[in-house]
């Protein structure tokens, strides 16, 4: 009885002893593993095309001229300059309008890219957001990486981004562009101290909001901005838009001279 | 003194001429949006390609001559995501065009609608959400 009872004490101590030795290595364990599960990283991914802001009024020209119901409060250099550059849209003087450098298809600026009738895919990789851009293939390319802006290049005439994640937001500055794009179609001026935020996040699952901010003290006394909505749409692929077909393409009241040229 | 200013007046009125700009049909829409116009013909060409859609309509008109008028949509890449495709127009079709004639008289039109043989009505801009 003795026997069997020093046995069961002696594996008793043993199984206490090796336990409270492997212990320590299971509460290590815990403790550099997450408190909780880690939660997904925000995904802005997908084909999406912008939905028309209500408080445009319906019709070919007003969808992509502008954002909308803005107040863009110019300087006394900017609304000289919007003086000349807005009559080119809202007149009839017929010699301007082709001196916006998108119809010799420069690149169009941030955030005027948006107001192209053609959608955006975005992708996620490590350290970048790519922007792949239907309208003449354009790519954004927004680091995630925690870099500095590029202090090499410029001015450039989309900007160089950056972004940071708050929380399901991406937050993206773009910064170093030059002074020869135009914030929209009608005209509206900036400088090359423009700086636009945007904060994107997908409201649900079929809906991404970017709401851009123009920060440009030499153009606009203070901050203005709006809101863009975007619509999934997984049943699209991107095609095909080569804006040189639209350069060489000046009105049909010059085709309407010449026979039309078969491209098949 | 008399003649002097009648110089100087005819000077001005000269320059005031000679300033109005010369490149009249790049306007900033080269169509006259104030009013439509409808054309039924029979198709003689459709390209379903960027820039523009383009429809080629033979139009009979009042004298009883065939006429070529050219209509512009928009482009393909939209008007594909909203039920067009490179065959709803064909050679040979008879449809209606309702658009914008272009500024200069030219027989040229800025599509607003397209009616088909059998009723159906396009949109050849097909700004939708």
């Amino acid at each position: 009885m003795r026997n069997r009872l020093m046995i069961w004490t002696f594996a008793l101590s043993a199984v206490l002893l090796v336990s409270s030795a492997l212990s320590p290595q299971l509460h290590a364990q815990q403790e550099t593993a997450p408190a909780q599960p880690a939660t997904t990283a925000p995904d802005l991914s997908g084909l999406w095309s912008r939905l028309r802001d209500a408080a445009v009024p319906r019709g070919y020209e007003m969808y992509i001229l502008d954002y909308g119901k803005t107040d863009s409060p110019m300087t006394p250099w900017a609304a000289a300059k919007y003086k000349i550059t807005g009559a080119m849209y809202h007149g009839d003087d017929p010699s301007t309008v082709l001196s916006d450098p998108v119809f010799q298809c420069f690149p169009p600026g941030v955030p005027r890219i948006y107001l192209f009738n053609f959608p955006v895919q975005i992708v996620q990789i490590p350290g970048q957001v790519l922007m792949l851009f239907e309208y003449d293939h354009f790519i954004r390319r927004i680091y995630t990486d925690g870099r500095p802006h590029d202090s090499e290049q410029g001015p450039l005439w989309m900007g160089d981004s950056i972004g940071k994640w708050e929380g399901d937001t991406l937050v993206v500055d773009t910064t170093n562009f030059n002074d020869k794009t135009f914030i929209d179609r009608v005209g509206r001026p900036h400088s090359d101290a423009l700086h636009v935020v945007e904060r994107m996040r997908r409201i649900d699952q079929n809906s991404l909001e970017i709401a851009f901010t123009i920060d440009d003290p030499k153009a606009y006394t203070k901050p203005w901005g709006a809101k863009l909505i975007f619509e999934s749409k997984p049943t699209w692929k991107v095609l095909e838009q080569i804006c040189e077909d639209n350069a060489s393409f000046i009105g049909l009241n010059e085709k309407a001279t010449q026979p039309l040229k078969k491209k098949k | 003194m008399k003649n002097h200013i009648h110089i100087i007046a005819l000077v001005i009125t000269i320059l005031a001429v000679v300033s109005i700009p010369v490149f009249a049909h790049h306007g900033a829409s080269p169509y006259d949006t104030s009013k439509l116009s409808t054309l039924k013909g029979t198709v003689s060409d459709f390209q379903f390609i960027n820039p523009h859609v383009e429809i080629s309509l033979d139009v009979t008109n009042e004298k009883g001559k065939v006429e070529t008028w050219i209509g512009e949509a928009n482009s393909p890449n939209v008007l594909s995501r909203h039920g067009w495709d490179r065959d709803i127009i064909k050679k040979g079709d008879t449809i209606t065009v309702i658009g914008n004639q272009g500024k200069n008289g030219s027989k040229t039109l800025r599509l607003q609608k397209v009616i088909l043989s059998n009723g159906k009505e396009l949109d050849p801009n097909s700004i939708t959400d």
